[in-house]
């Protein structure tokens, strides 16, 4: 097993390198078009370089490289490479707009091609009494979770180093878990990750922005959806008496840009719109009209997201796994009608600015 | 005939110290008592145990142990409410503080219930967000669960029918409580700008009120003589105020004074009323002083404008109040004066408002359903309408629509 000090040092290679890729990749960008151009909808107004997810992919495959560990990549391979085309496609979609049925085509593509190779979920752990699923069962939801994750992830790229802050917790998760089960190679993959987005954000934050793009978000969506599922699988078990634990973890990390995304999706239903027609309804969309800048959403969002896995690991020794999750959503619900009853009290004070001006 | 019983819940008590609300439950309790037999609840907090009275002008007097103001409102009206059901026929509720309560009350029992929604409180930058959250549902609760509900001002009105949909009926308030008071020798003697002309402004002292706006007018005019009464000790914002303009020769500052023969002494032989609120609708200090017979000039605002009728002249900022007052010559300010009185003297005596308090019990008395903004020829089908060829009533103009 790896020393701490060695394995902190990999996360500062990967970091290290990341801040020395973002400049080139930058200006290689502008002459490549894979620029975030501001349109009315979009909250920027310079355009910026969507260069993220491509350098910290880089990022990481040399810190691979250089620490010479390649058999991290060969105990992961078939994520590795389906991660990798789904970030070269991000990155076509990036420059030139690929229409939304190809993308999803390929995730599909990419999504029973994981499935195939061995990484299903498995079993539902008890929710509403289901244990172990059947074949067709496994692949049906896997591919179905890993397609919906990965979109909502990519949804939630909205303000500044949401999406990024919010792999982050996820990369620094899957370390955690690693180094409990002593699963090294996994261990490292969270690291190397949490190192390159690490440097990353710092970029994101600054004045000279970079975003991530698609190919970022879907790239760290698909790394993420899949590495957990994977996990689920250890042999070993995660957790030997509460096999759940693992499940819940899970469904408790993923769930506020699932939810948020449900919700988002219903609410255009309900009002007669095509699900997939763009608005600005999401959450950090509501919190930005609320008045509260990027920095504060990330934080907040990604708080909340902490809460959520706290509340559900203490949940979760105590109560079934069905009315854990049923608690999530429930918490998750009140939480955005709380923001709405804001979001309303808002937009009625201007309403009255307004009458209260207009005299006759 | 047996009288009917109406409780009045949600003010500080009687007899009438404190507000406007007070000064309303007054009247009504001495202009309605014959009619019905009023049932007042007061704070105990505000009133002590040796100052109690039993009954007051024919109306019961109970007592609750909190405080009618604050976070304490929100036991204060709840309970007089639970307490109210017990003995009376319809509940008078002035503000939203217990209105959480309103929804369990129609389901569970036949009380008619009238509430005034006093403003709109949750605009108000005094409070913090879970305040303005929780008036905010609570006023939303208090429209949709009574049966009738009462904005001061035409203005709100337009905004419940925007909000809510439904129509809010107007009654304001009454300003010939006040007096006529000519001064005598140991006025002068203790006011001495009585001696000369002056102009005089009473609110309480908060942003909203535009203080500073009508201080910082006053001391580039210097000429003019302001006399301002007010609670200056009670904010930092009064405080520093006083402290500024202490010192600036033509701007008399006043604590507050309850005295009514005293604050109508000072406001009646003013030459000019200056009203800088900005929020709450209906003013009573702005229709005492219209009633009073002072020319006013008022801030911009549409609440303001609906109280005077359009009939004053209005300033939303320090220029526009210092060219008023250069600018306005005495046949101007006679004309106003005049205007305002007649505006008072038809709309905001007691015996009109509490008339309308009456019409309103009456109705509320036989009433099922809140009116709709829209006529009930909008509740038939469209197919239906133009089978009449009478689509054209689905497109009409609402009143709030100007």
């Amino acid at each position: 097993m790896d020393t701490i000090m060695y394995v902190i040092g990999i996360g500062a290679v990967a970091f290290m390198i990341n801040q020395l890729l973002i400049p080139v990749l930058s200006r290689i960008a502008f002459k490549f078009n894979l620029v975030d151009k501001p349109n009315y909808r979009k909250i920027h107004l310079l355009p910026i370089p969507l260069i993220g997810g491509i350098s910290i992919a880089i990022s990481t495959i040399l810190t691979i490289l250089i620490s010479d560990r390649f058999e991290i990549v060969e105990d992961y391979l078939m994520i590795s490479t389906t991660s990798v085309i789904l970030l070269i496609m991000g990155c076509i979609d990036d420059q030139k707009d690929i229409k939304a049925s190809y993308k999803l085509a390929l995730e599909l593509l990419l999504a029973i091609s994981i499935a195939a190779s061995g990484t299903r979920i498995e079993s539902l752990y008890g929710l509403l009494g289901v244990y172990h699923l059947g074949i067709a069962m496994q692949y049906f939801l896997t591919i179905i979770v890993i397609t919906g994750v990965v979109n909502a992830i990519n949804l939630f790229d909205g303000v500044d180093g949401l999406a990024g802050t919010y792999s982050l917790l996820g990369f620094i998760l899957l370390g955690i878990i690693g180094l409990y089960i002593q699963n090294q190679n996994l261990l490292l993959i969270g690291t190397i990750f949490a190192g390159s987005l690490l440097s990353f954000l710092r970029k994101n934050f600054s004045p000279k922005k970079i975003f991530m793009g698609d190919s970022g978000a879907l790239f760290l969506g698909f790394m993420l959806i899949t590495l957990g599922i994977k996990l689920l699988q250890n042999k070993p078990p995660l957790f030997k008496e509460h096999a759940s634990y693992g499940f819940i973890i899970m469904a408790a990390y993923f769930s506020i840009p699932v939810l948020d995304s449900i919700r988002v999706y219903l609410g255009r239903i309900k009002n007669g719109y095509s699900p997939f027609m763009p608005d600005r309804s999401h959450l950090h969309h509501l919190l930005l009209k609320i008045g509260m800048n990027h920095k504060s959403i990330t934080f907040l969002i990604v708080s909340f997201c902490i809460s959520m896995l706290l509340v559900n690991i203490g949940f979760s020794g105590i109560f079934p796994i069905t009315i854990v999750l049923v608690a999530m959503v429930v918490i998750f619900a009140a939480m955005v009608k709380v923001l709405l009853l804001i979001h309303g009290l808002k937009e009625w004070g201007e309403i009255l600015k307004k009458l209260e001006q207009s005299s006759f | 005939m047996e009288k009917n019983r109406i409780a009045i819940i949600g003010t500080v008590g009687l007899p009438a110290r404190y507000g406007g609300f007070e000064t309303l439950a007054e009247h009504l309790v001495s202009e309605l008592s014959d009619q019905y037999r009023f049932t007042v609840y007061c704070s105990g907090k505000k009133y002590k145990k040796e100052d109690r009275l039993k009954t007051f002008r024919g109306a019961q007097l109970k007592y609750i142990p909190l405080e009618a103001n604050g976070i304490q409102s929100i036991p204060y009206d709840t309970i007089s409410i639970l307490h109210a059901l017990m003995k009376n026929d319809v509940l008078l509720i002035l503000g939203v503080a217990g209105s959480w309560i309103l929804p369990f009350i129609r389901l569970f029992t036949r009380k008619k219930i009238i509430i005034s929604i006093d403003g709109i409180e949750w605009k108000r930058d005094k409070w913090p967000l879970a305040a303005k959250l929780f008036l905010w549902w609570s006023e939303k609760i208090a429209v949709k669960f009574s049966h009738i509900d009462i904005s001061d001002n035409e203005s709100i009105q337009d905004y419940t029918a925007l909000r809510y949909k439904t129509l809010s009926r107007v009654i304001e308030y009454g300003a010939d409580h006040t007096l006529t008071v000519e001064p005598v020798a140991d006025d002068f003697q203790k006011y001495p700008f009585l001696k000369e002309p002056y102009c005089v402004k009473v609110c309480r002292i908060e942003p909203e009120n535009n203080v500073h706006l009508v201080l910082e007018a006053f001391s580039q005019i210097r000429e003019k003589t302001l006399v301002m009464v007010g609670n200056w000790n009670n904010s930092e914002y009064g405080r520093k105020l006083k402290n500024e303009y202490a010192t600036v020769k033509n701007i008399v500052l006043l604590d507050p004074i309850y005295n009514q023969r005293e604050i109508d002494l000072i406001r009646g032989n003013a030459e000019l009323y200056i009203h800088g609120h900005s929020a709450g609708g209906t003013n009573p200090s702005l229709v005492e002083a219209m009633y009073l017979g002072l020319p006013v000039l008022a801030f911009k605002v549409s609440y303001n404008i609906t109280t005077t009728e359009a009939k004053a002249h209005y300033f939303s900022s320090v220029n526009e109040l210092v060219d008023l007052l250069n600018s306005t010559g005495q046949q101007n300010l006679n004309k106003i004066a005049n205007e305002m009185k007649a505006i008072a003297t038809r709309r905001y005596t007691w015996r009109f408002i509490a008339g309308q308090y009456q019409l309103l019990i009456r109705e509320a008395l036989c009433t099922k359903n809140k009116s709709n903004v829209r006529s009930e020829i909008n509740k038939l089908r469209p197919s239906l309408l133009s089978e009449f060829q009478l689509f054209h009533f689905q497109n009409a103009n609402l009143f709030y629509e100007k």
